[in-house]
Order: structure tokens, then C-alpha cells, then sequence
């Protein structure tokens, strides 16, 4: 009986907890649409690795696609394309749109 | 000797270079508290003979992945004369930032700046003079897939290794990688005076095949389409091959070495050709399928649809521990466990890589299935026999699910999953041929001193004492056979399929010639007296246990080489025989609590 009501439950936290954060992270991109790199949230070691990759403060990164099934995201900076998990895009901050 | 050390990112076409340069010289080095394969090769430059070192690719010197460590625990321990840097032209924005880490350590360096081809198409210029200077070391742009300016790239490595310069050692550069420094800014400057770039560099080709090969929907179907069709090359090309192989060496066999031994006492006639010339014949009978395996993994590796691959399958892998690149390597599994374990070195966590060849010989491959087909064939009909066989293929990858996450935990790695997606290339023939017969020549040199003395050791236990018929109860087989009923009573296994068990450790094809070898029949008559022997159930449970107990002796001495550890290879076959006794257990004691 409770199952609806906490799906639904679910749905909305998933949607909107980053708000709770208050910034907005690569994962809130849509495919096609672009960002500006703000900020990354990360540990030294993934902080490198991003950084070696071309994830730098103010390049733009733009969403190619997802994977079904919650898989990895497909973006590209520049002329690079890289896929990643959801748990480090999440990592990554991006400038507000307006 | 002079020593060259060839360091780069990932898929910069480090390895193209270094087998351009080393021709097939290439031997894997043994380097001490290193665990991973180098290859290096000996190569004259310049009047020296100097020796070249293929490194892990790396995207940063101080970075934390086990192949940046790798790098870093060799620099610091080994003397380098020169080390030659690549780098993918088409990328130099980002990743010139190695070539200023490997700078500072002060050692005579020469910048490559590989896939000249590429950027030339991107119409990306680099002014290399400029670069140079700012750099303080020599740059060249070369293409190392086509051999534009590899020629001049080798004069300018004789030449900076033959001048009598500075040397740093091991220690020194150890202090200095301790120091972080900082480069993003000198990297931007240099790379704004001297690289031209397209504002927007987009691969329309790459794009369109993206836009099919990584669908939402069609992207799965056709991984697994691609892949079954290539399974089916590798094998239906393989087969024939084998055989060809087997027909050779039973020729040699029958018109050579028979003759030459005739006057040869019978212990030494047995040892010679039962035993050591079958273990090179089991040896020599991988060599086919490892050749196309590679020659297949070495396309789909170097056209970017590996990588591809991984995108579409992480998000199933990720609940296993393991991540999308190791999904194709346990698919290949269900071909030949052999080549499959070799291909896990794609992987750069050592955590994960190990989960991988945990789970790989559990599955199902083309010789357990000649078992298989035998005992279905002689226990039940042919309609339940291709039942019986799925359901031998879902126990397989159940048992692979079960195991891999039994040890997640145990090989945790917190690898993150970021890879980049290299634009599809056609890789050339030359790049796949040497990576093929690299290969082969490594699994041969590893494993078949390994192989041979375990066809030896099972020769002599199923021909000790030698006054008994070969593989009877009374030899030493027969004994440890006898020794083990206790645990295997319990399975339904009776002496006779736990002396066919022990030659199975060798090799699954010969465990059917091992059958007719212990009850003296063949063909048609074995089945018949092993359907009267056996009931389905008994022969079920039988088929469970090879299915899980331990894979080839081949496949054991590859997870040796490729883990470097005796105690993983010996943990692998001791969980698997836990396992595959479990299984036959539950099902055989089940079965029969169930009135079969």
C-alpha cells in the first residue's frame, strides 16, 4: 500500500535534492545542453584526475548523453569527449545559468 | 647500457610507437616490486645499444591510479638515460602539462607529439620551435601509426642520449616527485603562443556513429550483436586452426617421434610422449585462438569502441564491483578463459583487476562445453539436452554474479570510472599483427614450462605404479581418487569420475578421452556403460563440478602471470573448488531428498 507513496517520495528527493545544496551540478544538465565549469568538489586524487582530463574552473562542458539504466554520462570540454559515473559528475559544479 | 623510458597519456599512441620502434623484440622485463607487465625491448640508437621501456600511460606524474604509481616507483628506482614523452597532438591543450611535470625532474627529455595525421585533419598547428624554446627541451611532431617523422624523432633520440649530459639519479628524481609544482599556469601561456586550434573541433564521423553505436535503446543490442558476431569469428575461424594444430603434432607424433623412441625403454616412452610432448600439444593448441583473440581485442581496443562499450554496460557492472571494460572480457571468457584474463589488462585499478580474473574462469568456455555435449548426450534425450546445457550456462553466470559480489568488498576500489572516448580509428594491420603475435609469444614464454611439468606430474599419477592398466583404480590417481571419496561421495562422484576429474585439471578436452581411457571403452559402448553406470542426477552433479572446480592448468598459469601472485592464483582455486563442491552438494543431496 505504501509503495506508491514512496516512490513517488523517492522521485522528488532524487530530483530535487541538490536544491538542498543549493548549487547546480553536471548531473542536472540535460542532453545537448551546455555549462560552465564553476567549481569541483572533489578529493585530491579525483581533483587530479579531472583536472588531467581537461575538467578545469570556467571551461565549458557540454552534455552528449546518459546511459539507460542510470549508467555514465557521455560529455564533452572542448575537443575531448569523456564519459563518466554519475557519482563524480555530481562532484562537479557549473556556473548558474543566468 | 643506456636506458630509454617511453612515457605518455592513455591513448596517445604510446604502444603503436613502441612497437613501431622495438619492431617484435619486445620481451616483458621483470623489474623488481613492479606488478605489472613492462615491456621493453633492446634497440641500437646511435651506435648504443640502449634499452627501451614501455611505461603504464598516465595522465599525471603525481596522480594516485596504480599505474601513476607504477611510473613513479620505476623513475625513482631505476637509472633513465633519456625519456621520450608522446602526446596526442589533438589534445596538447591539456595534456602538455605532463611534459612540464616530467621537466622537472631535470633528465634528458624529448617531447613527441604523436598522431600528427589527426591534427593535421582538425587543422591544429603547433609551432614546435616555439614550443621548444619555452619548453627547454626538443619537440617533434610525429604520427607513429603512419611513420611521418619517426625517422627524425630516433636521429634526435641517438643524438640527445649520446651526449655525455648530467645524469640525476633514482634518488634524486624519488626527492623531487615529492614536490608539487605549480605548472597550470605556464602550461596555459605556452599553449596559447604556440598551438592554433578550431574553435569548435567536432568529428562529424565520430559524432553520426555515436549517435547509433551509443543509443539509448539500440546502443545494447548491438554491442551484443557485434559481439556474438565476433565470438563466432574467433571461433569458427578457431576451430578448424586447432585442429589443424592437433592433426600437425599427431603427425609428428605418429611418423617422427614414435620411430625415433621405439627402442626406448616404455617409463621413458610414456614420460616423453604422454607426458611432455601432450603438454606441448596443450600449449600449442591455444596458440590459434589466442592469435585471433588478439588480433579481434587489438580492433575493437584500438577503433574507440572499447571504450564504448563500457559507457553502455557500467551501470550493470558497477553493482558487481567491477565496471563496463570488464564485461567484455568476461564475454570472451565464454570462448577461452586464456585470452580473456589477458585482456583484463586494459584495467588500471589492480583491485579491480583481480575481481575480474576471480570471475573469469567460472565461466562456461568452449572446452567444458565439449564435456558437457559428451554427458548430455550420454544421460538424457535429445530434447532435455539443450535444457541441460542453458541451465549449465545460467549456473555459470550465476555463479560469476555470486562470486564477484562475495568479493566486492575484499577488492574494493574507489577507481573512479572517467574514460575518455577517443574518436573511432581505423587501427592498421601492422598494429594489429604485432599486438597478436606480442601476445602469443608472452603466453608462450609464461605459461609453458607451467603447463608441460602439470601434464607430466598428471601423466605420472594416472601411470604410477607402473605394474596396473593406466588410469585404473589402482594407480595413484585412483588412490587420491579413493582418498577423496569421503568428500566426494556426498556429490554422487564416484573413483572413475574423480580420476577423469584430476585429468580434467589439465585440460577439459581431454577429460572425455580420459573417460574412455579409464573404463577402457569408446564411442558408442562408453555411453552405453556409462548410462547404465550412472543415473542423471549423479551425472547432473558431475557436470556442475567441472563446471565450477577449477579451470584449465592453462588458465591457472595465466592468472599467475597476470596477477604476479602465486596466493591469488591459489586462492582463485580454492574458492572455486568450495564453490563447485556447494553446488554439486545442494543440487545432488536436494535432488535426491526430492526422490530422484
Amino acid at each position: 500500500m505504501c509503495v506508491l507513496p514512496s516512490l513517488l517520495f523517492y522521485a522528488i528527493i532524487k530530483n530535487y535534492y541538490h536544491l538542498a545544496y543549493q548549487f547546480m551540478t553536471l548531473t542536472n544538465l540535460n542532453p545537448g545542453e551546455q555549462g560552465t565549469i564553476q567549481a569541483i568538489h572533489a578529493d585530491e586524487s579525483l581533483h587530479q584526475r579531472l583536472s588531467a582530463l581537461g575538467f578545469r574552473a570556467g571551461k565549458k562542458i557540454e552534455l552528449i548523453r546518459k546511459a539507460s539504466f542510470n549508467g555514465p554520462m557521455h560529455v564533452r570540454i572542448g575537443t575531448t569527449d569523456i564519459i563518466l559515473r554519475l557519482t563524480e559528475a555530481s562532484r562537479i559544479q557549473l556556473a548558474n545559468p543566468n | 647500457m643506456k636506458r630509454v623510458a617511453l612515457l605518455g597519456m592513455p591513448n596517445t599512441g604510446k604502444s603503436t610507437l613502441f612497437n613501431r620502434i622495438s619492431g617484435s623484440s619486445a620481451r616483458v622485463g621483470n623489474w623488481p616490486g613492479i606488478t605489472v607487465d613492462l615491456m621493453s625491448a633492446k634497440i641500437l640508437l646511435g651506435g648504443h645499444i640502449a634499452e627501451l621501456v614501455d611505461l603504464p600511460g598516465l595522465y599525471d606524474l603525481h596522480g594516485f591510479s596504480d599505474d601513476e604509481q607504477v611510473v613513479r616507483h620505476f623513475l625513482s628506482s631505476h637509472p633513465v638515460d633519456l625519456i621520450i614523452i608522446v602526446l596526442n597532438s589533438t589534445q596538447i591543450d591539456r595534456q602538455l602539462s605532463l611534459a612540464l611535470q616530467i621537466r622537472e625532474l631535470g633528465l634528458p627529455t624529448l617531447l613527441l607529439l604523436n598522431m600528427s595525421d589527426e591534427a593535421k585533419r582538425a587543422g591544429i598547428t603547433i609551432d614546435l620551435d616555439s614550443m621548444s624554446k619555452q619548453l627547454e627541451i626538443p619537440v617533434q611532431q610525429i604520427s607513429a601509426k603512419y611513420g611521418d617523422g619517426y625517422q627524425k624523432a630516433l636521429n634526435e633520440s641517438a643524438r640527445l642520449i649520446s651526449q655525455k649530459s648530467y645524469h640525476v639519479s633514482p634518488e634524486e628524481i624519488a626527492g623531487l616527485l615529492e614536490k608539487d609544482s605549480h605548472i597550470e599556469q605556464e602550461m596555459e601561456a605556452i599553449v596559447k603562443s604556440t598551438v592554433a586550434m578550431p574553435a569548435i573541433l567536432n568529428d562529424q564521423l565520430t559524432n553520426r556513429l555515436d549517435q547509433v553505436l551509443l543509443h539509448r535503446w539500440f546502443g545494447l543490442p548491438i554491442f551484443l550483436i557485434a559481439m556474438y558476431l565476433l565470438f563466432q569469428l574467433i571461433f569458427t575461424v578457431g576451430k578448424p586452426l586447432q585442429d589443424a594444430v592437433a592433426l600437425l603434432l599427431q603427425l609428428l607424433r605418429d611418423n617422427m617421434l614414435e620411430p625415433l623412441l621405439i627402442n626406448a625403454p616404455e617409463w621413458l616412452h610414456g614420460l616423453l610422449l604422454d607426458g611432455v610432448f601432450n603438454g606441448v600439444g596443450t600449449v600449442a593448441a591455444f596458440v590459434p585462438i589466442i592469435v585471433l583473440f588478439f588480433l579481434v581485442m587489438s580492433m575493437v581496443e584500438d577503433s574507440g569502441y572499447l571504450s564504448r562499450a563500457a559507457f553502455l554496460l557500467d551501470a550493470l557492472m558497477a553493482k558487481m564491483g567491477l565496471d563496463g571494460r570488464g564485461f567484455v572480457m568476461m564475454l570472451m571468457g565464454f570462448g577461452c578463459n586464456v585470452p580473456a584474463l589477458m585482456g583484463t589488462r586494459v584495467m588500471r585499478s589492480r583491485n579491480m583487476r583481480l575481481l575480474t580474473m576471480l570471475v573469469i574462469p567460472l565461466s562456461l568456455c568452449s572446452a567444458r562445453m565439449q564435456v558437457f555435449i559428451f554427458m548430455t548426450a550420454t544421460l538424457f534425450t535429445a530434447r532435455q539436452a539443450p535444457v541441460v546445457l542453458f541451465s549449465l550456462y545460467l549456473v555459470s553466470f550465476a555463479s560469476m554474479f555470486l562470486t564477484a559480489m562475495l568479493f566486492k568488498k575484499h577488492y574494493a576500489n574507489n577507481e573512479p570510472f572517467i574514460l575518455e572516448l577517443p574518436p573511432y580509428r581505423f587501427p592498421t594491420p601492422k598494429q594489429i599483427w604485432l599486438r597478436g603475435w606480442n601476445e602469443v609469444r608472452h603466453f608462450l614464454n609464461r605459461a609453458s614450462k607451467f603447463i608441460v611439468i602439470g601434464v607430466v606430474m598428471v601423466w605420472a599419477l594416472t601411470n604410477y605404479p607402473s605394474n596396473v592398466p593406466a588410469a585404473s583404480a589402482d594407480t595413484l590417481a585412483g588412490q587420491i581418487g579413493h582418498m577423496l571419496a569421503p568428500m566426494l561421495d556426498p556429490l554422487g562422484i564416484d573413483n572413475q569420475l574423480a580420476i577423469a576429474l584430476i585429468f580434467g585439471f589439465v585440460a577439459k578436452e581431454i577429460v572425455v578421452g580420459a573417460l574412455a581411457v579409464i573404463y577402457g571403452l569408446q564411442g558408442d559402448a562408453l555411453m552405453h556403460l556409462m548410462a547404465q553406470h550412472l543415473d542423471w542426477v549423479q551425472g547432473m552433479s558431475f557436470m556442475l563440478f567441472t563446471l565450477i572446480y577449477t579451470p584449465c592448468l592453462s588458465t591457472v598459469a595465466t592468472l599467475r602471470n597476470e596477477s604476479k601472485s602465486t596466493g591469488f592464483m591459489l586462492f582463485s582455486i580454492g574458492w572455486s573448488l568450495t564453490l563447485a563442491w556447494l553446488v554439486s552438494f545442494i543440487f545432488y543431496q536436494g535432488a535426491r531428498a526430492l526422490g530422484f
